[in-house]
């Protein structure tokens, strides 16, 4: 087969015109049908008649239809040798691209292979302690998904968040289970009868949904029987009942209250150094009086009914200012 | 009269029949058929219509070429000559029958020699 498609390009020739079945066959008509002319004319020139003539003519040159469809077969040769070239090539070009596209999936599934052995080992290393997982690492995520591997128990992450000293990321333990209990231990929740706290699990698919909601510490929980398994990926938010958001508030108000007291306390001193000057300027003020008007002071001292003269500590200091001014009045006209 | 038409019979020598007879120059395959039996003395007798896949099958190999020519009668006539292939294939298919006819000359006459002394003998009827 190469070698005849080797043959058909040598011989083909940059400028062989490719000629149509329809288009032979009128070629192959027409040199028969001047073959047939000349010896029929040939025949005639002979002495016979134009009917004997075309008979015999047609007798000696043989089975027209059988000569036709040898000439055809030749002449269609080039064609039918290029359509199974063509044909072969197609053939070719789809068994490589069966054979690329086998070898492509067996180098995926070697590829997963080899993943799965490497998480397997990582985990195994894990669960030995030879290693600590990375919370956020690839090696995390993927296991995070993965079934559990066998003698493992669960592997992943959980992620705590709440009233709680540690909140954070914390993986699964190797061998095991992770309770809620056990999580909050392990971040620095203590709890009792005097400290109860609300616990929510939301799972790692469905965030805005609480899978459980349990309570943990209280009068209640004396037993310590309830308690909930942790999966990979759940959310855990811990609330203290009675503290927490209160004593968040408590101190809230209490910062509040103390800045008021302080804002008090600048205005009383405000006030103190106010006096100290009206002291002052009204001793001086009053050696400047007459009786009279010392008077007239006094009296509107006692009627006086406006903050700080109706201070009844202010209105009696400034009741005995005024009557030690008039006493030093008389003792200036004595 | 020996045929030189007949299917898979003296095939090649068709082909270097035609080859030589187009050596003399161009023609039609009627002419090439009737230089033939011409040159043969009419010994060679080509069954007409084979003519034709011949000479399309030489055509095809590049030995011949032909060319539409348009005859007196205004009818479509289809003239071929040889080519420098057909030359050299002509040269080389000569020799080789001049070379295979003088061996099968020599056998027939090796053959011819044999039987001469037998026939030497007289017959009963010559006694």
């Amino acid at each position: 087969m190469l070698r005849g498609a080797v043959e058909l390009v040598r011989r083909r020739g940059p400028s062989a015109p490719a000629r149509t079945p329809a288009e032979i066959d009128a070629d192959i008509a027409d040199e028969i049908a001047s073959h047939l002319a000349m010896r029929e004319r040939s025949f005639v020139d002979a002495g016979l008649d134009g009917e004997s003539a075309r008979r015999l003519a047609r007798h000696r040159f043989g089975d027209i239809d059988r000569i036709t469809t040898r000439c055809r077969r030749i002449a269609m040769e080039e064609q039918v040798m290029v359509q199974r070239l063509n044909a072969v090539l197609t053939v070719l070009l789809l068994v490589a691209v069966a054979l690329l596209g086998i070898q492509f999936m067996r180098s995926q599934q070697a590829t997963r292979d080899s993943l799965a052995t490497i998480d397997a080992r990582l985990v195994a290393m894990q669960g030995a302690g030879v290693i600590e997982p990375t919370p956020g690492s690839p090696t995390g995520k993927r296991t995070a998904n993965m079934p559990p591997a066998a003698n493992t128990g669960l592997s992943g992450f959980v992620y705590l968040a709440g009233d709680v000293e540690r909140a954070g990321v914390y993986d699964l333990p190797p061998l095991g289970s992770l309770t809620i209990r056990r999580l909050l231990a392990a971040a620095g929740v203590h709890h009792g009868p005097e400290n109860q706290y609300i616990v929510t699990i939301r799972s790692a698919d469905q965030p805005g949904q609480v899978r459980e909601s349990i309570a943990i510490g209280g009068p209640a929980d004396a037993s310590g029987a309830v308690d909930a398994q942790v999966m990979p990926g759940d959310l855990v938010d811990v609330r203290r009942v009675g503290g927490g958001e209160q004593v968040r508030k408590a101190e809230r108000e209490s910062k509040a209250e103390m800045q008021r007291v302080a804002d008090l306390k600048r205005q009383i001193e405000q006030v103190d150094k106010a006096r100290v000057v009206l002291a002052q300027s009204t001793s001086e003020l009053m050696d400047t009086m007459t009786r009279d008007e010392l008077q007239a002071c006094l009296s509107r001292i006692a009627e006086a009914r406006t903050w700080p003269i109706s201070d009844p500590n202010v209105r009696s200091q400034l009741t005995a200012r005024f009557n030690d001014g008039l006493r030093r009045q008389r003792a200036r006209q004595d | 009269m020996a045929s030189a038409g007949q299917d898979g019979l003296l095939q090649g020598t068709l082909d270097m029949l035609v080859l030589k007879t187009l050596a003399a120059g161009p023609n039609h395959g009627f002419g090439i058929l009737e230089r033939i039996e011409r040159a043969s003395k009419d010994v060679l007798s080509v069954e007409e219509g084979s003519l034709y896949p011949a000479l399309h099958r030489l055509e095809k190999r590049g030995y011949i070429e032909g060319e539409w020519q348009r005859a007196e009668n205004g009818r479509r006539v289809r003239s071929y000559r040889l080519t420098v292939n057909g030359r050299a294939k002509l040269k080389l298919d000569q020799a080789t029958w001049t070379r295979v006819a003088s061996a099968i000359d020599r056998v027939m006459g090796a053959t011819a020699r044999a039987i001469k002394p037998a026939l030497a003998v007289p017959w009963p009827e010559e006694r």
